[in-house]
């Protein structure tokens, strides 16, 4: 139970973050690739910062952002009259910035290698650009955007930094199993760190070799 | 079914960087083969994307009868979902996750008639390949695929960006003849642009040539084509070197990447002719003399 709580919460928090990602990185990564706005480069610096910032730098804005005294912890509090630093909808809103990136870079690449011959074709065709996004665009970017769910959920599960700032250690609400890792090695209790280490090593792996080896097929039919 | 009547301006980078104006003023007749004629770089394929819709014209207007796809003047420009254009583009544009079938249904939807898709897929003798995806298909049967897609709305025009570029000349040839046989059949009005002199002339009802962006000349293909010697048996592919004219004749010398050679032609003649254009010298066979060497 002492092992099973830390990494459900994990797991947890990769599945919402992956699902928020899912859901903000398609429409945000289609827009980012076909826009042609001047600051699209800006943009692109700005979703591509959490991979080269240090975890706690992020975390350490996104504390002062989210904190009590900070303007949207302040409006949460107004509104649900809990914290929202030191919670698990904290972590949630750290790991979906942190791991923002690794979802929308893949899909963005998806979507721009995707002929734009094939989208003026449906449009010739009478479907309307929604009809066209689901039908064509979708299924031609799947291995992209598919590749984006998993980098995700993969890197929000082994996150350390972000989550220690932003959430601390609270069992059962913010201690995750890359935490929980570091407690155990700090009581110098090797054996529990490596059961967790096994773990998430193992769930890491197995995530991984599973979108590759979906990828090859993917080659081969489309 | 009424005509088209085209007439588009648009100035714009070429891809060389320099400015190009486009100045276009043409007919399509209904229920015939109009063939947009010209040199790489004249304006047909962008003139083909503003009759789809899928660019838009400075100024101008596209007509059909009471129907208007484009007037600048109004401010009305028909989205290309709503023109009733087939587009078959030069690389086909099949969609490579979908099978035969889906495809050719793509645009009418789940709900097509068993019927009009089984006559559709014998008239383009495609029966047995519905299950096919289109990398498993030839050249050829990607062809038919293309336009079997884009017949099966029954367009008010069917568009065609040089779509047997890629494909050798028999495979070529044995399209053209199909293509001519399902226009009888069905007597659809499209627009094919190219720049083979033997496919325009062999598929064209209509001709429009067009140079640097302007119409040099409309109207039958035996006034167009058979005016220029076009028909001829003898044509050798050249290009240009220099020109030299008196008050009748103009002297092209050519070469053909093998050899250099003159030829004499009337002024009228060369007047839409260049200094490093690529050209076809032709000859009528009864006009030709062969000397046993």
């Amino acid at each position: 139970m002492v092992f099973l709580e830390p990494l459900w919460l994990t797991i947890k928090l990769s599945f919402v973050t992956t699902s928020l990602l899912i859901c903000v990185g398609i429409p945000f990564s289609y827009w980012l690739s076909a826009t042609g706005i001047r600051i699209k480069p800006a943009i692109e610096a700005v979703v591509a910062l959490p991979i080269v910032l240090p975890p706690t730098v992020l975390g350490f804005y996104l504390l002062i952002a989210i904190g009590s005294a900070g303007p949207v912890g302040r409006i949460y509090e107004s509104i649900f009259d809990a914290q929202l630093a030191f919670s698990f909808s904290g972590l949630v809103i750290g790991s979906f910035f942190y791991s923002f990136p690794f979802a929308v870079q893949p899909m963005q690449s998806a979507f721009e290698s995707v002929d734009r011959r094939l989208i003026e074709a449906s449009w010739t065709m009478g479907k309307s650009k929604l009809i066209t996004f689901v039908r064509i665009i979708l299924p031609l970017s799947k291995k992209g955007l598919i590749t984006g769910g998993v980098l995700s959920f993969a890197h929000t599960m082994g996150e350390f930094g972000v989550v220690l700032m932003l959430g601390g250690n609270i069992p059962g609400e913010t201690r995750v199993a890359s935490i929980a890792i570091y407690d155990e090695v700090q009581a110098l209790n090797y054996s529990g760190a490596n059961i967790f280490a096994l773990i998430l090593l193992f769930i890491s792996f197995s995530v991984l070799l599973a979108v590759f080896l979906y990828n090859r097929k993917a080659v081969r039919t489309v | 079914m009424s005509f088209f009547e085209v007439d588009l301006h648009k100035s714009f980078p070429n891809t060389k960087g320099e400015n190009f104006n486009l100045d276009v003023t043409f007919t399509v007749p209904a229920a015939k083969i109009t063939v947009v004629f010209g040199p790489s770089g004249a304006g047909k394929s962008t003139v083909l994307r503003f009759m789809a819709g899928l660019e838009e014209a400075d100024h101008g207007s596209i007509k059909c009868g009471g129907n208007i796809w484009f007037d600048s003047a109004k401010g009305i420009n028909v989205s290309p979902q709503k023109r009733s254009a087939g587009f078959l583009f030069q690389d086909l544009a099949l969609f490579p996750h979908l099978n035969v079938k889906d495809n050719i249904i793509y645009p009418v939807g789940r709900n097509c008639e068993r019927q009009k898709l089984s006559t559709l897929l014998e008239m383009t003798q495609l029966e047995g390949l519905e299950s096919r995806f289109p990398d498993e298909l030839s050249g050829g049967q990607k062809q038919r695929v293309a336009l079997a897609r884009a017949l099966i709305k029954e367009p008010d025009l069917l568009l065609f960006d040089e779509p047997f570029s890629a494909l050798d000349s028999a495979v070529k040839n044995r399209l053209h003849d199909e293509l001519i046989e399902l226009h009888k059949k069905i007597g659809f009005t499209a627009m094919l642009v190219t720049h083979d002199i033997s496919e325009a002339y062999r598929l064209a009802e209509h001709a429009v040539i067009l140079k640097n962006g302007r119409v040099v000349t409309e109207g039958t293909p035996e006034k167009i084509f058979l005016g220029r010697g076009l028909s001829a048996r003898i044509q050798i592919p050249a290009k240009v070197v220099s020109m030299e004219s008196d008050e009748i004749h103009t002297l092209l010398t050519v070469e053909d990447g093998r050899r250099i050679f003159r030829v004499f032609v009337d002024n009228d003649e060369a007047e839409t002719i260049a200094i490093g254009d690529d050209i076809i010298v032709a000859a009528k066979a009864s006009d030709a003399l062969v000397f046993k060497i």
